[in-house]
């Protein structure tokens, strides 16, 4: 089927319009909305995602599923625009089914969501308050079979438009195949 | 030394594989962590010896 457009199409509260790229574009507030899947098919230390307008967007969620390779517990945290300076806050709650710990750090370079077990899988589901005028929040809850991790982490940049997130691991290849990550935008 | 970085552009559904220099973050080992039922008992401590 093809389909020529020249004007926005609305159907309900949805409407699709042609973008800058040529490309149909559905806006809808029919949310949570995906914007990327992305399916990670070789080892890599860390993944970009880009092309984010967190001004626009507002709330983003992150789905995580990681798979460590190596033979060490790694921890994988969330950066953005690639400031890897002491921009980021976070205070967390561990269990690991008989005891509680905690940890807080007012000055990082990053905020660690998601540990993964060695040769195993960490999920994580991660919410990013992305526009700009106040500094930007994160909500994550994690797992791996040793721990299960409650956070909160802010980023202290109140200005800049959120347009890229970073997902790196704290080990070279730490984030490997089949892995993936799946990103919604929840206002737009 | 460049690490692999997977770079996905989420407008053009763009995905690339990128080798360049990161900063990886800190070793679990340096957080900072507290054990509650450590800090618990430095409570029960402290008020049994009216410092607090």
């Amino acid at each position: 089927m093809s389909l020529y457009m020249t004007s926005t199409v609305a159907i309900d509260d949805t409407t699709i319009t042609k973008n800058s790229l040529n490309q149909l574009q559905v806006n809808t507030s029919y949310f949570p909305y995906k914007i990327a899947e992305i399916d990670i098919s070789t080892n890599t230390t860390q993944v970009d995602i880009t092309g984010l307008d967190g001004n626009s967007d507002e709330v983003y969620l992150l789905i995580l599923r990681i798979y460590n390779p190596t033979g060490s517990q790694t921890v994988n945290s969330i950066r953005f625009n690639d400031v890897a300076i002491n921009k980021y806050y976070r205070i967390f709650i561990d269990s690991n089914g008989s005891s509680v710990s905690t940890g807080e750090t007012s000055v990082s370079n990053q905020i660690e969501i998601l540990k993964a077990d060695a040769n195993s899988v960490g999920t994580a589901v991660c919410y990013v308050f992305a526009k700009s005028g106040s500094q930007r929040h994160v909500l994550a809850h994690s797992y791996t079979s040793s721990i299960h991790r409650h956070l909160f982490g802010r980023w202290v940049d109140t200005t800049s438009n959120l347009t890229k997130i970073n997902i790196v691991c704290n080990t070279s290849n730490g984030i490997g195949t089949g892995s993936k990550i799946w990103v919604y935008k929840l206002v737009g | 030394m460049p690490e692999k970085v997977l770079v996905y552009n989420v407008k053009t559904k763009e995905k690339r594989i990128e080798e360049r220099d990161i900063q990886l973050p800190k070793s679990v080992a340096e957080e900072t962590i507290v054990d509650f039922r450590l800090l618990r008992k430095l409570i029960q401590h402290a008020k049994s010896q009216g410092w607090i």
